[in-house]
């Protein structure tokens, strides 16, 4: 039967397509989507991902009038969305939400990740991590160099992250320092900043979570992960000002399977970009509030910059070795 | 005394599952062991939580099974323990009942719209359509009918003119209450796109 | 901010947020309205032949999320419908097993050893308003209880527990669960070693999926809600129809009964059952803190002490309303105390606190454990807020149910005339419906269908599927802390034995089930 329903569907494709080809022609119309896009969703509900996910999709809906349909598809740090959505019809009907690092680090780290970086058409970035190390401000440390102090004095510290790349990183800072911690890994930005503050663990990686908690003077950035320095703390040293040459940061991506036409791939990238660069829509005060702010990047410039990504998560883990 | 032939019969399911697990499972479908070292850090592999849970099962119904045997319950309980024959017969038809109104379910939409289609309709994929009326229904009506008349005329025994009424009228209820106020909420199978 | 602010706070946004219309100048919120409802809803299921408070939470759930949103701003009015239902449920319950001497859930059994008798003399309007006195009493003595333990059991196990305890902790949970739900300490193990292991196939840290057959449905596992459904209510709609089918094709027609009679409920009778009512509410709210041995436990518990300490006539059996009174304070009272488990330890002790705790998971925002009743200094913890905001929430719909409650169930003997084999089966379509608008995708109903043919074999083998379904939500958790607490101790295989706290857990795990082994006894 389903031999039967595929020879169908695509006959059926083929005309829609002859005839919208016919017709638009002479004027070169915007591309419009034909049925309901669904929108998976890499991360659980409630989380930083699915909260912009949602409000972009909201929007849409309103500006364009396009059909959003969101769900949620969580598990090994959107992983999981990246394999159900590669298998998905690419017709631009189907888009993914998660970060970058499920196209670049999680997906070489992974044994058997299950897809490759050519099985995604790539839209476009939102904004980007505030990737920090992050403890109480009652600890007394500054920044990262005052725990590299006490830790040299053999003090072993419990640091929380929350993906394998952060126990990689924390590898390297401890072969940089001679120095000793016990990471552990915790699912989701939430459970890190609850063993912080619970006093479970020393320190811990935040993604841009700990900004409330940063500026009103109950956390502290110790350290960016980023290239630059976390822009809500200054003081921070980044850990390639450390010696630790390596760019931890993440953006949130929209992603499509492979192959969707062109000019989907351009509408929703440009619609994308026009919500959430606008900053009276509720998914742009939130990426604001949370992430310091949109940072939206499409087309060539955003494959080139998942190809940079394979590039650094490849040196970094021959640096492992 | 009384033998209790269904506990000691799980207890054997259970200790032939939990060994098959232990042995053939766990070793050929799982990637880290049960303590794995990488690069310095000795953590918990994926291993470890299915390995101490089987191994448990296997102590457990080793435990439950000898039990049953040299001190079975005095059967206090009125309700007997077990399936006989009466209920492999029903549970025959239910499953008759459930698969059929699933298949129809997830199948009748996608075909109407390829009938529609090949007697030159060109209305589109079905998945283009599953967010259009009436497309977007066909199956989810006839399947859920089908789920409710048919287990209704099982249970009944009978085909009855009322059941069917019933059985209409419930799922234009659980249609409206889910498809006409929610717009994001798609009806089975239709978000799974 | 201290704890009196943070009442405030939650009893504010219960009232004042999200302003529907006004009466008399006063707003009225969208979470009171949702109690509301809830509670009318719960009244009307619990009166219902054999649909209960479980199903209408699991049904109503993807349709509120859908109405509210996946924004913390629909914590309260979702949690407020829950529990409505919850509380709804339990009045209305008593309603079946009053005028037809069939009760509608097994914890209202022994509601019908005096209620139907009562009836049958003609006074069966005293019986309902006696059962709803109680009913709400309990209810009622068993939220204060709630509200004034679960923060500072909170506050304590947060300040005692670390990884390595927490994970000792729920092995305690689990341990007493399957010791005491069913009459055998071997299968209530064995369901729980199920249900655990069940959770662990598809999870992992590891790219591949474990123990999946390379699967890619099963990337991420069973789909919760799938699992937790299928057994618990596909499981019982299997197990309920098979049994109609059975009494038809022996009798060729299925029980009914009919209405008749009214009664009133006067000061002397209320000072009768006052005495009671304060036993059972006490017996019943301590049973309902301890997780897994639910409300019908409670209720032949209320009833046996009632029993005892009665004098006069009419004896218990022959219709005395201190008889309807004991029990129906003890399982109400369960339904308050039975989310002091689940609000301060995160640990789900029965099926009400089982659809609070998936409520919260799919809405985010509100994680239930100890870290929701931390104080923050100079800041406002969010999620206590929703704590005390659901608290306030819950003794609104108390006071509902002590004004409108009674009269509405009252209006409920109708309900008994629907045909329980034509309800059913519309259950498990919303069921499965619901199901799938959360999860879109028909693998979480085939799963669910699955499940539910594994809930009714568990039913007929005497697994509990209580046991099962609390062990596989809490499965995740206890492997993540397992694995958190090796890591944080440096890889030290014996972190559960490194502290007083996790060593005082482990061996009362151990005791608890030797004890339960060694005395085989019928507690259901």
């Amino acid at each position: 039967m389903s031999a039967l329903l595929n020879t169908t569907t695509k006959l059926a494709v083929a005309g829609i397509a002859a005839a919208a080809f016919m017709t638009t022609t002479s004027v070169q119309a915007e591309w419009k989507p034909k049925g309901p896009i669904s929108v998976v969703i890499g991360f659980a509900a409630g989380g930083g991902t699915d909260t912009q996910a949602r409000l972009i999709a909201a929007e849409l809906k309103k500006r364009k009038g396009w059909n959003m349909i969101p769900s949620n598809l969580s598990g090994r740090g959107g992983v999981v969305m990246a394999r159900k959505l590669k298998s998905m019809p690419n017709d631009g009907l189907s888009i993914g939400m998660a970060v970058t690092e499920v196209f670049g680090y999680n997906m070489l780290a992974s044994k058997k990740s299950g897809y490759k970086t050519s099985d995604f058409t790539y839209i476009a970035t939102t904004t980007s991590s505030q990737m920090g190390i992050v403890a109480n401000t009652s600890k007394g440390w500054k920044t990262f160099k005052d725990v590299i102090a006490a830790a040299k004095k053999g003090k072993v510290f419990k640091f929380a992250g929350m993906s394998a790349k952060h126990a990689d990183i924390n590898f390297l800072i401890e072969q940089k320092y001679g120095v000793k911690f016990n990471t552990v890994i915790l699912r989701g930005g939430r459970k890190v900043m609850n063993a912080i503050i619970a006093g479970d663990v020393d320190l811990g990686w935040g993604a841009g979570i700990q900004a409330k908690a940063v500026l009103s003077g109950k956390m502290v950035n110790l350290a960016s992960g980023l290239k630059e320095r976390i822009r809500i703390s200054p003081d921070a040293p980044t850990l390639m000002e450390m010696g630790i040459p390596y760019d931890i940061g993440a953006k949130f991506i929209f992603v499509a399977p492979a192959g969707i036409p062109a000019d989907a791939r351009k509408a929703l990238a440009d619609a994308i970009g026009e919500v959430i660069n606008d900053p009276t829509t509720k998914a742009s005060q939130f990426v604001t509030k949370r992430y310091g702010g949109p940072d939206v990047i499409t087309g060539n410039k955003l494959d080139a910059y998942i190809k940079n990504e394979i590039k650094t998560a490849k040196v970094l883990m021959k640096l492992l070795k | 005394m009384q033998k209790a032939p269904w506990t000691v019969g799980l207890a054997i399911f259970f200790v032939a599952g939990s060994l098959f697990t232990l042995f053939v499972w766990i070793p050929i479908d799982i990637e880290t062991g049960v303590i794995e070292t990488f690069r310095r850090r000795v953590t918990i592999g994926d291993a470890m939580a299915p390995t101490v849970m089987a191994a448990a099962i296997l102590v457990v119904s080793i435990v439950m099974g000898i039990l049953a045997v040299i001190r079975p319950e005095p059967s206090t309980s009125k309700v007997k323990e077990g399936l006989d024959k009466q209920s492999f017969v029903f549970l025959a038809r239910l499953i008759v009942a459930v698969s059929v109104s699933l298949a129809l379910m997830v199948y009748l939409g996608p075909l109407v719209v390829d009938m529609v289609n090949a007697f030159g309709g060109e209305i589109g994929s079905y998945r283009q359509l599953r967010a259009t009326y009436p497309y977007k229904l066909i199956g989810y009506v006839v399947g859920g009918f089908t789920l409710i008349y048919g287990i209704i005329s099982i249970v009944e025994n009978r085909f009855s003119a009322n059941g069917a009424l019933v059985s209409i009228i419930a799922v234009i209820v659980i249609t409206i209450l889910y498809d006409v106020p929610f717009d994001n909420l798609l009806l089975p199978p239709n978000g799974s796109g | 901010m201290g704890m009196l602010d943070h009442i405030w706070l939650g009893i504010v946004t219960v009232f004042t947020v999200d302003p529907v219309f006004s009466v008399a100048g006063y707003p009225v919120s969208m979470t009171i309205i949702m109690v509301f409802l809830g509670l009318i809803f719960g009244i009307i299921v619990g009166a219902a032949p054999g649909i209960g408070g479980p199903v209408a939470m699991a049904i109503s759930l993807p349709i509120l999320i859908s109405i509210f949103g996946f924004t913390p701003s629909a914590l309260l009015p979702v949690l407020g419908f829950l529990v409505g239902i919850m509380k709804g449920s339990t009045v209305g319950g008593a309603v079946p097993a009053i005028l037809f001497n069939t009760p509608g859930t097994p914890d209202s059994l022994m509601t019908t050893l005096d209620g139907y008798p009562l009836t049958k003399k003609g006074q069966p309007g005293k019986a309902l308003r006696v059962a709803h006195f109680a009913s709400v009493s309990g209810d009622t003595f068993s939220d204060i209880v709630l509200i004034t333990g679960a923060p500072f059991l909170a506050i304590i196990v947060e300040r005692f527990l670390d990884f390595p305890e927490k994970a000792a902790l729920i092995i305690l949970s689990l341990a007493f669960v399957s010791a005491v739900v069913g009459s055998n300490v071997w299968k209530g193990l064995l369901a729980a070693l199920l249900g655990l292991f069940m959770a662990y196939v598809g999870t992992g840290e590891d790219g591949h999926p474990r123990l999946s057959m390379g699967y890619d449905n099963m990337a991420n596992g069973f789909p919760l809600i799938s699992a937790v459904l299928g057994v618990l209510i596909l499981g019982e709609v299997f197990k309920s129809l098979e049994d109609m089918w059975r009494e038809m094709r022996e009798t060729s027609t299925i029980t009914k009964v009919e209405v008749k009679g009214d009664n009133k409920l006067n000061l002397s009778d209320i000072r009768r059952i006052l005495p009671y009512i304060g036993i059972s509410a006490s017996i019943g709210t301590i049973v309902g803190a301890l997780p897994g041995i639910g409300n019908t436990l409670a209720a032949t518990l209320g009833y046996a002490t009632g029993r005892k300490i009665h004098k006069g006539s009419p004896a218990f059996g022959e219709g005395a309303i201190e008889g309807i009174a004991a029990t129906e304070a003890a399982n109400s009272a369960v339904a308050g105390a039975n989310l002091i488990p689940v609000l301060s330890l995160g640990i789900p002790g029965n099926i009400s606190a089982v659809f609070i705790l998936l409520a919260t998971e799919s809405i985010g925002g509100f994680v239930p454990g100890p870290q929701v009743f931390r104080l923050i200094p100079d800041q406002i913890n969010q999620e206590m807020v929703y704590a005390f905001g659901l608290f306030t929430a819950m003794i609104f719909a108390n006071a509902l149910n002590w004004t409108i409650g009674g009269i509405f169930m009252r209006w409920m003997g109708i309900m008994i005339r629907i045909p329980k084999q034509r309800l059913l089966p519309i259950v498990l379509l919303l069921t499965l419906t619901a199901i799938y608008v959360q999860q879109t995708s028909m693998f979480a109903v085939y799963v669910a269908i699955a499940f539910g043919f594994l809930g009714y074999l568990m039913r007929k083998l005497n697994l509990s599927v209580l046991a099962f379904v609390i062990a596989f939500i809490l499965a995740n958790n206890l492997e993540e802390f397992m694995r958190q607490a090796f890591a944080v101790t440096g890889a030290d295989p014996w972190f559960l034995f490194a502290s007083p706290v996790s060593i005082s857990l482990i061996v009362f795990s151990i005791v608890v089930v030797v004890f339960f082994a060694r005395n085989q006894k019928d507690l259901s």
